[in-house]
């Protein structure tokens, strides 16, 4: 299976990692690296390391962008995560997998 | 109340060590090999001494020491596990060549750690290794094929990192080893004016020896993991640890290692001390929250 010679697999199987890309699937809207971590109840610096390692493996798109932080009149740069096609095809060739296991 | 919980926390530890009702039967065996030279020697060494001039006299002594060593250095490793480990991997090996392997950033790590390290990691495929290990008298680092694929290059970085730690911490680690086994043989000795039981002083011997043993073992894996955090990342030697901690079976540790949750928990107060010296260093001091 293409996922698993590439390497994709491996790098979805982590079990933070996964519960990070079905957050930002599940969310309608991209998050930032803040909402993540309370959503996954991380460190949002170890929550920023696994989107290296997803972004680097295109399953997340990451971009900076200027917003206000609270007290702050000036804008602050957040990283915004948002899924990409790949983690779809990556999802859908697990669930075949784990069919095919069962 | 925080001593309940000390005591509760030290009754634990025991019970951890006792459950390893295999590896106790097995060191009962071999320690009767130092005991039994103990015994021989009081009770033929006594005589003998007023015999054997001084130089002689301490040449026997120090010999003597040393076989014991050895025995309880042998002893250590079989009960800790890793005896297993070393005979599987040199008859593995004898077949089946390890692949050697320079990491890219190996050289820059072990520089952050202040040791020379130029040697490649050896890459196995020997089923029966689990997890990334350290031949502290060769200086080589062992690393089985099928974890390396599961990690991120950082990853595969940290754990050199933790790895390397070991290797520079190694020098002090023995000396502990040292320091508890000859406290173990002071003990064993001084409970042996007590009893003649030898059964009761084999099972004494290696409950203090392995309660003496296993925070000297426990502490060299928080300082490896704690000086690998700070040379490469503590957020990849963390995933790491995340990753072993959700496919173990019960996360309560082992004699050598402490339970996952802990060396985590640990690890992570270094995001703390290295955020308050980057705010310190550049004056930021609010929350990164978006509104």
């Amino acid at each position: 299976m293409k996922i698993i010679d590439e390497g994709t697999a491996q790098m979805v199987m982590h079990p933070v990692r996964f519960k990070i890309l079905q957050c930002i699937r599940d969310s309608s809207e991209p998050l930032f690296v803040e909402q993540i971590a309370k959503a996954v109840n991380e460190h949002p610096r170890l929550v920023s390391h696994h989107l290296d390692v997803l972004q680097e493996t295109g399953l997340v798109n990451c971009k900076y962008v200027l917003t206000k932080i609270k007290g702050s009149t000036r804008g602050v740069a957040v990283r915004l995560c948002s899924t990409t096609p790949k983690l779809s095809e990556v999802f859908r060739d697990i669930g075949v997998a784990a069919a095919e296991m069962r | 109340m925080v001593k309940f919980t000390a005591i509760m926390k030290f009754l634990r530890r025991v019970y951890l060590t006792f459950r390893l009702w295999r590896m106790v039967l097995i060191s009962i065996v071999i320690l009767s090999i130092p005991l039994g030279t103990n015994l021989l020697f009081f009770i033929t060494g006594i005589n003998l001494l007023f015999f054997l001039p001084s130089p002689m006299l301490w040449t026997l002594v120090a010999a003597y020491l040393l076989l014991v060593e050895i025995m309880v250095f042998g002893i250590v490793k079989l009960v800790i596990g890793s005896a297993g480990l070393t005979v599987s991997n040199f008859l593995y090996n004898r077949k089946h060549k390890p692949e050697k392997i320079f990491l890219p950033h190996a050289k820059e790590i072990a520089r952050k750690l202040g040791i020379e390290y130029n040697k490649p990691i050896c890459i196995t495929d020997n089923p029966s290794i689990t997890g990334p290990f350290t031949n502290l008298f060769t200086g080589e680092i062992w690393f089985p094929r099928s974890l390396m694929g599961k990690f991120h290059r950082t990853e595969n970085e940290a754990i050199f990192g933790h790895e390397a730690a070991h290797i520079k911490y190694g020098r002090r680690f023995l000396v502990e080893l040292l320091v508890v086994s000859v406290a173990t043989i002071v003990f064993a000795q001084l409970l042996g004016l007590f009893t003649t039981v030898l059964m009761m002083l084999l099972i004494a011997e290696f409950a203090v020896m392995m309660l003496l043993f296993s925070p000297v073992l426990r502490r060299n894996e928080f300082r490896a993991d704690w000086e690998g955090g700070k040379a490469t990342s503590p957020e990849a030697l963390i995933s790491v640890l995340e990753y072993f901690q959700a496919t173990c079976k019960r996360d309560e540790g082992w004699i050598t290692h402490p339970p996952y949750h802990e060396r985590i928990k640990r690890l992570k107060l270094q995001f703390n001390s290295n955020r308050s010296s980057e705010d310190n260093s550049s004056g930021k001091n609010q929350e990164n929250e978006p509104e």
